[in-house]
Order: structure tokens, then sequence, then C-alpha cells
């Protein structure tokens, strides 16, 4: 049987200022379990990166219960949710959102470097290189991620979102910065990394990739309007 | 062109008016200290004193050696200065001047007045105007006896009320008359040569110069309040006219104190010091630290200032990039950048001024009796250009470093992406720089008050050796009863003390010739003393003459023997209590109890009965001193009750009691004069302190900024991350890291400044200050622990908030 890995129940979100609320998420109910590909697809505006930032802990939810490996984390402090995204979730950003100043073997060491038992230096020269064979970038983990295209640039970000065997990785447009080739290699390697037993959560706007995944989800005004293919998953 | 730059620029600071109000102040601020700080430089170091031929004027000086070891400096005696007043020849002009005091007897309150005698040539030399009247003529010159009087302008104002018929007033000192013939003018800058800060009320001729009998012929006692004042002829060489005086003086010096042993090796040196120099003294160096303080001060100002400027221009980009569009070339650039900050500067600069202002009236009221012709501070021309130029070479200095950050290639690409890609941002190196700098100048500006301050509360804080609390010393004039024999004058004395006794509000009464602290450090009396008849160990003490209530009055402790008694006392019995200091030079190597010394020309020694503990004088080395039991003059030193304190009137109530000619001459107490003597230091202190906090204040809002800046351009980084899960704290931890970086190397570089300022200034003459350690490591502590702060501060917005927040504002 297949772990659940994320549980979310009538989670809300509201963003307030002075003059009016805007009701970014309405009550989504979702259940991931390990292995799953779901993507989640939606027009502009219709909470797809909010749902992302609160499945990431990048946010907290307004009211709902979310819980992760079923541990409640529905309400944690900055420091809980950054323990927690660093050890259960890796984040694939359509910006790829490297560290310039570092080079690429310390942006994919980074989160092992804040892991709470931060492994012996040997340690994470080991998985930082395996990750970066995994994704065919290791000869150029002494470069900067200027110094590398776009897509060399996703695979970097992609070995760091790996590195410390998260629950779940979190894609965010992944292929919205590539060309159609770079963009095609990086899903086929997002596929085959699912089909290794990595569960995979994306926000995409492309219909094609989209159909890539074994569950889709429709955002519209804050609310999964369509809920079949998950319905059928879960039971 | 520029006309349109102004325009535009006007336009433009009209919408920021916070970043136009900061700058205007910090600068303004600091600015003002920097030119108040010039005015009072340019005063000290450049404007001639306001005397015609003012380079020709001179105060003679003598030096005494003994064995070509220095015995006395500024110390001359009334035949000597006799003997130059007549060498015309060697002077255009010559005057005696005698710094007094003397009491007004035909005015009810009998103030004592600030009192110079002076012989006629004094007013002439110096170009005197007068508002009402003249200075004296040569028939009131030296040996004429006519007793006539010039007021200043601000003593006809404070006590004859601008009478204006002054000049047929009298004025009454030492039971003569005195006829008013002139009144100084309201600008006449007096020069003083004796005592920084004091102006003379009242000039009367040399020939009224009270001196007891004797003392204008003897060739062995020196003064220090006496001077001859000379105008040099044009032309005529200073060291050669030195030595004719000197040869001159040793001359008639080895011919009247022949016989007399205490002055066989005696070599008297006649100098010649410049009015400039003398009334300067030490306060050059004073101001032009204090400027280099401010002007460390305004540099912090300026790297903040840079800050916002830089800051201004990163946010001003999209406006440069459309001028590029528009075709603006760099010097167009340059020109919109330089005209806004120029209106700027000028405006900080106009305030500048305004502040000088208020800092000179400040200086006018404060510090007159610590810095030489401050009464002469004003606002003038070379002021006003000064504050005027700094602004506009700054304003060309922010501007071409603000346009060196401007890459004019890049931002043509920026147009040419139709501005995508990022901003416009100071890079890190001048980001780092400006930690750098305001950390290094903060470093050494700290370091360098502290050292200041420390030592200042150290002197403030020392222990004196004996409580002020409620002590006063009480001078009696006895008027014509001073002639009285002996006897009877002693009985007027003990009679004063006894309606002191008597007064509830008096504890104790002590007669005795001397406070334990003077209000000037030269009104000490003192004369050679020598271990043996004629010889032996030579030491110049202080001498003061006590009775028995002395010690125990003041509270001085005993290390060795005993107080003098009553019956010594009114024997005049040949003994005395010694201090430490004059115990050590007399007997160093045993008790000096019991051990006689001989006072200059006398064959009958005195022995010591006591030795008690040094009195700490602040600012003053330990001088050795001796007590000795004696009745010498209607000087008391009194103790009050709690709370309690005698007027002037009610002194003179209790002396008129004993005789109607009895009036109270001088009368201080112990606290207030401890408070004079440490006036400087409570200055410095304050000074130092407000300069210290200042600067730290200052570099802390600079350091803020360029954080604060540094966080809008990390934001996205440390974002990305909170994202791959740092904590907080570690984020919090990298950016103090990173701050700390250019913190220490500032830190490094103030101590490197520091050390190669200390190595220059350390065998200086003037350089009093004993460095201490803390002074280099508090200051790196503090800067530290600002650095930290700020940093927390700067990155409190990224790490205090959930991730999403720092992602999203990209």
């Amino acid at each position: 049987m297949r772990e659940l890995k994320i549980k979310m129940a009538g989670i809300t979100k509201i963003f307030s200022t002075d003059e009016m609320d805007t009701h970014a998420l309405r009550g989504i109910d979702l259940e991931i379990y390990s292995g799953d590909f779901v993507s989640i697809c939606g027009p502009s505006g219709c909470g797809k990166s909010t749902l992302l930032s609160i499945l990431g802990l990048l946010d907290m939810p307004s009211n709902g219960q979310y819980l992760i490996e079923d541990k409640d984390v529905s309400r944690l402090s900055l420091t809980e949710a950054a323990e927690i995204r660093n050890a259960k979730i890796g984040f694939i950003f359509q910006s790829f959102n490297l560290i310039d100043e570092l080079s690429v073997f310390d942006n994919v060491a980074l989160p092992l470097r804040y892991a709470q038992q931060a492994p012996k230096q040997d340690e994470i020269e080991k998985r930082v290189m395996q990750c970066l064979e995994k994704v065919d970038m290791a000869h150029r983990a002494k470069h900067k991620p200027n110094q590398l295209s776009g897509g060399q640039q996703q695979r970097v970000a992609i070995a760091r979102a790996l590195i410390a065997n998260p629950a779940i990785l979190l894609v965010d447009e992944p292929t919205g910065n590539l060309d159609s080739k770079n963009g095609d290699a990086v899903m086929a390697m997002l596929m085959q990394l699912n089909k290794e037993g990595t569960t995979l959560c994306m926000v995409t706007h492309d219909p094609r990739y989209a159909e890539m995944a074994n569950r889709k989800l429709h955002l519209l005004d804050g609310q999964i309007t369509d809920k079949a293919g998950i319905l059928a998953e879960a039971s | 062109m520029f006309s349109y730059f102004i325009r535009t620029a006007a336009n433009s600071l009209k919408h920021v008016p916070g970043y136009v109000l900061t700058i205007v102040l910090t600068f303004g601020l600091t600015l003002g200290a920097l030119v108040c700080m010039f005015n009072l430089n340019y005063l000290l170091l450049y404007k001639p004193l306001p005397y015609p031929d003012q380079q020709q004027l001179y105060v003679t000086n003598w030096t005494h050696h003994d064995d070509g070891r220095l015995r006395f400096n500024n110390a001359q005696n009334y035949p000597g200065l006799m003997e130059l007043y007549q060498q015309t020849d060697q002077f255009e002009q010559r005057a005696f001047i005698k710094y007094s005091e003397a009491v007004l007897t035909n005015d009810d309150a009998k103030p004592k007045l600030k009192a110079n005698f002076i012989t006629p040539d004094y007013f002439s030399m110096l170009g005197t105007q007068y508002v009402l009247g003249r200075g004296f003529s040569a028939e009131e010159g030296l040996h004429s006896k006519v007793p006539v009087a010039v007021i200043s302008y601000q003593l006809w104002q404070d006590l004859y009320k601008g009478k204006p018929d002054i000049l047929s007033e009298k004025m009454m000192f030492n039971g003569t008359s005195f006829n008013i013939v002139g009144v100084t003018a309201r600008n006449f800058v007096e020069p003083q040569l004796h005592e920084t800060g004091r102006n003379t009320q009242v000039w009367l001729p040399w020939d009224f110069n009270p001196l007891p009998p004797g003392d204008d012929t003897a060739w062995g006692m020196f003064f220090i309040e006496i001077y001859l004042v000379a105008k040099l002829n044009e032309g005529q060489s200073v060291s050669q006219t030195e030595h004719n005086l000197s040869t001159l003086i040793n001359k008639r010096f080895r011919e009247e104190v022949t016989g007399v042993p205490y002055f066989d090796s005696r070599k008297i040196a006649v100098s010649l010091r410049s009015f400039e120099n003398v009334i300067m003294g030490d306060s050059r160096s004073r101001a032009l630290l204090m400027f280099a303080g401010v002007l460390v001060l305004v540099l912090i100002a300026a790297v903040n200032i840079i800050n916002l400027i830089l800051a201004r221009a990163a946010n001003n980009h999209r406006k440069i990039v459309i001028q590029i569009a528009l075709g603006a070339k760099r010097q167009h650039i340059f020109g919109v950048i330089f005209a806004e900050i120029l209106m700027l500067m000028l405006a900080a600069s106009t305030l500048a001024i305004v502040i000088a202002h208020l800092g000179n009236t400040l200086l006018i009221s404060v510090a007159q009796t610590q810095l030489p012709r401050v009464a002469e501070l004003s606002l003038n021309l070379p002021t006003v250009l000064f504050s005027w130029t700094i602004g506009i070479v700054l304003a060309a200095i922010f501007s071409l470093i603000t346009t060196s950050q401007l890459n004019y290639r890049e931002l043509n690409k920026t147009l040419q992406a139709s501005g995508k890609g990022a901003g416009l941002q100071i890079s890190s190196r001048i980001r780092n720089l400006l930690i750098i700098s305001q950390v290094t100048l903060c470093g050494v500006l700290i370091s360098c008050n502290l050292q200041v301050f420390s030592s200042a509360v150290k002197a403030i804080q020392a222990p004196l050796g004996f409580t002020t609390e409620s002590k006063t010393f009480l001078d009696f004039d006895l008027g014509e009863l001073v002639m009285a024999p002996a006897e009877e004058r002693r009985n007027y004395i003990e009679a004063i003390a006894r309606q002191l006794e008597q007064h509830n509000a008096i504890e104790k009464v002590s007669l005795a010739s001397n406070a334990p602290m003077a209000r000037t450090v030269n009104i000490e009396w003192t004369t050679a003393v020598t271990s043996e008849l004629g010889g032996g160990i030579s030491i110049g003490p202080g001498i003061g003459t006590i009775d028995e209530n002395y010690m125990p009055l003041v509270g001085l402790s005993f290390i060795a023997g005993r107080n003098v008694t009553a019956e010594e006392v009114t024997a005049r019995d040949k003994v005395a209590v010694i201090n430490e200091t004059m115990a050590q030079m007399l007997s160093p190597d045993s008790s000096a109890l019991g051990k006689p010394f001989y006072f200059n020309n006398q064959s009958v020694p005195y022995h010591v009965v006591g030795i008690v503990k040094d009195l700490t004088i602040p600012n003053q080395l330990n001088m050795p001193r001796i007590y000795v039991p004696m009745l010498r003059g209607a000087t008391y030193l009194v103790s009050y009750k709690p709370n309690q304190q005698l007027s002037a009137a009610q002194l003179n109530q209790l002396a008129a009691q004993v005789s109607s000619q009895i009036y109270l001459y001088d009368m201080y107490s112990m606290n207030d004069v401890h408070q004079l003597k440490i006036s400087m230091d409570k200055i410095s202190a304050w000074v130092t302190a407000i300069l210290g906090l200042l600067s730290l204040f200052l570099a802390a809002v600079g350091v803020y900024g360029v954080l604060s800046y540094s966080m809008t351009l990390r934001k996205f980084e440390l974002g990305i991350r909170l994202a791959i899960g740092a904590t907080p704290k570690r984020i919090m931890t990298l950016v103090c890291k990173d701050t700390m970086v250019p913190v220490l190397i500032g830190l490094t570089c103030s101590t490197a400044l520091l050390l190669a300022l200390l190595s220059y200034v350390k065998n200086k003459p003037w350089f009093t200050v004993s460095v201490e350690l803390s002074s280099f490591i508090i200051p790196v502590g503090l800067i530290c622990t600002i650095a930290i702060a700020t940093a927390i501060l700067a990155v409190w917005g990224v790490a205090s908030k959930p991730a999403i927040h720092s992602l999203r504002s990209n």
C-alpha cells in the first residue's frame, strides 16, 4: 500500500489589506501519496503559486489542516517550518533560483549544510557529486551559475532539490524559462525521477507537460474544480 | 543648461522631503561643528592680534637655572625689571604690567576688581581706543604718583550703568582716591598675558602697586604676576636683544646677590616671548585636535551621505535610462546628478553657517577661561567661504563617485533589453568600502575620544587627599591697620577668628596663609630651603603658615610625627610639618622626622615634627610643601556646618564688629576651586563623550543604511536559502558573518591608523594622555555590537517573515 505523504483538509488562504480581503485558496482538500506525480493547472491568479507555497511551507494557511507524513504542519514557527522544509521538501523553481555567488557544487550542497544534523564534508561531497551525476552536471561542479545555460541551471536546481532525499519535490513552472528542447529534457528528467520513486507536485501552465502527470488538478478561484482523478486514485 | 539641471533637481527633490531633510540635517549639523572649529582655528592660527605692529610686541620671561638645571620659569624681580625698563635703546616702547586685584572701598558692596598696574606706554603700544576720555599720559608715568584710573567698557556698564559723566567719578583703592580719566572702547581686546579669560576691569598707574616694603629692591625675591612688555624696534634681532638683556640681568644679579650661597650657581636667561605665543599657549594644538575630531565626524557623515546618494541613484536608474534614450551624454547625466547634490550641499552649508554661529555663541559663553581670544569669535568671510567651498567640493566629489557607479554602457544595454534584467545596483565592493570606511573612521574617533575621556574622568575623580566639602578660604583686608604694631595687628587677626568661631554657621576656624587648594597654580608662596646651612640638598617647596587647627580642619592624615601646637604657633617655634614629597626630597634614605632644614639666608634651622600625606591637586604635579606654625595675616580657612554658608556681606558685618577698617578682600570655597581646576577635564569629558556617541550613532546609521540596501538586494537570495531549509537564525548568522568581514577589515584599518598616530605623537611634548589598552578594545566591542545589531535589524524583515515574502518581492 502506498504511503500518504501529504494531506490537506479545508485549507484556505486569505490575504488581507486595509481595504479588502482576498481569498486566494478556498477550502482545498488534497492527498498526495508516495510515487505520485501531481500536476496543478489553472489560469493566472487562480491560486496555484499560493497552494505551492503552502505545500512547501513557504507560507502558512489561514485555516485548515495540513499534514506531511502524518505530522501536522498547519501551525509551525518559522524555524520549525524551515527544518521540515529542509528535511522533507525539495523545490524546483521556474527561474532556477541558484545563488550566483556560490559554485554549482556549493549550491547543491546548501540544503545539507542547513540540515539539523549536517553530514560530514566527505559525505556531503559524495552525495553532491552523486546528485550532479544524476543530472549529468558533475563536470560543471566548480562553475558559477552564470556560466551555465538555462537548461543546465535547471538541472543543477533539480540536483539541489534532490540532495536531502525529500518526501516530495515541489516544482514551479520548471520549463517556464527554457526553450522547448531544454524544457523537454527537464521534463524527461522529472519523469525519470518519478519512475524511480520520487513524489512530485508540479505547477504548470503547459497542458502538454501537465498531461505527463498521473494525477491532474485544476484550480479556479482558489478551489479545485475537478477532483475526479484524485478520487479515483485515492480509492 | 545648468539652470535647467537646477530646475529639474529642485523639482525632483520636492518629491523626497525625507531624503532632503536627512542629508541637509546630517551634513548641516556636522559641517556646522566643523565650520565652528575652522572659525576657532582661523582665529587662533591665522588672524593677527588686534594691535598695531603686533609682530613686534614681546613679553620678557626669565628662566632660572642652577648648574644648568631648570629651577623656575617666568619668575622676575622688581629691580631687575626696572633695569630692563631703563634700556630705552633696546625697545621702541615698553611698559610694566602687574596683574592684581583691588577692593573698591568707596562702593557700598566693596567689590573686588581685577586691577592692572601699568605704565602709560601700555595703552599706546596696544593702540587702545576709548569710548570716553583717554589713557595715561606721559605725565602720569613712573614715579609721578598721579592717582588716575582707566576702566573697561564692561565695568562702566556693569558697575556704573553706563553713566555718561563717569569721568567725574572717583574710585578708592587702598586708601587712595583715583580720578577716572578714560573708558576703553567696547571692542578693545586686552592681551591676556597672565591668565586666559581674565578681563581687567580697571587700570591704575604702576606707582600705586601695593608692595610690602623692600620687595621693589629685593634681587632675591621673584614674582610671577609682573611683566615687562615691549615693542621692539623694527628689524631688531630678537636673539641679539635677548642676549643683551640676559647679560645685563646676570651681571646686575651677580653683583646684588654676592655672598648668598643659594644663588651661587644661578643663571638667569631673559627671553622675549611674542604676545602671540604667550596668549596662545598650547591652545593651538588643542584647537587643531578638536578640528581633527570634528573632521572625522564630518567624514563619517559624508560616508553616510554617499550611501544615501548612491541608493537614490540606484532607485533613479530608470529615469537615467530614459534620459539616455533621449540622447543624454555622460556629462549630461553628471550635470543632473551634480545639480541635485549641489543644491543639497549648499543648503547644508548654509545650515552649517547658522550652526557655527550658535557654536561661536556657546564657545564665547563657556570657553573663555579655557581658550584664548574666544571673545573675538564671530562669523567672518573666510568662515562663510570655507563652509560653501566644502559644500561645493563635496558636491563635486559625491557626483563623481555616483557617476562612476553608473556604468553608461550597462545602462545602454538595459535600454536595449527593453528594461528587462537587473536594475542598477551599487556594487558589493562599494558597499563593503562604505562599511570599511565608516568603521575605520568611527574606530579612530571613538578610540581617541575614549583616551581623552578616560584621562579626563580620572582627573575628575582623583581623590584629593582631603575633603573640600563646606570649606572656604577667607582673606580680610586690614586697611590702615596693617601698619599697626605687630602685637596690635595680631590682636585684630585673632579677634576676627573669634568672631568667626562664635558664629552659628561655622564649625571650625583655622588661621592659615594658604588654602589647601589655591585658586591658580601660580599663587603658591615658595622659597628655597636647604638641608644644610648654606648647602646640602636644595628644595623649592610651597610654604604655608598654619595654626594647630589647620590639619584637623583640612583632614590631612599624618604618616609620622605630630601636629603643631598652639604654643608653637604663639611662640613661632622653628618646627614644621612637611608633606611626603618634601620628606622624600629632604631625606631620601631615612625618615625626615626630626631632620633640620634652613630657609634661605637664615642660620637657625627648622625641625620636622610631622609628615603628612600629599595633597593631590588636579592637573598639578605633587610639590613639596612645608607647613610652619605662625600667624601671618588675616587669612582663614573655615569649615561650615552642614547646609550653612556666610555671604560676603555677613562676613563684612562680622569684620566690622572688630574694626570698621577691616573688610573681606577675597573668599572662595574649596569645592568651587576644585570644580574650577577640573573644569577643563569636565569639558573634555563632555566633548569627547558627545563626539564619541555622535560618531557611533552616525556610523550605526551609516552601516544600517548600507546593510539595509544590501538586504534589499539580497532579499531574494535569502528567500531562496529560506526555501531550501535555512532557519531564520541561520539567515541572521549568515548576514552577521557577511557584515563582520568589512567591519573587521575596518577595525584593522582603524587600529593600524591609531598605532601610526600613536607612534607619531607619543614623543611630542604636548602629548600627555596615558594610552590605555581599553581604549582600543572598547571601540572594537562597541562597533562589533553595533554592526551585529544593525545587521540583525536589517535582516529582520527577511528572517522574521515566511520565506514567500522574500521570494515574492522579486
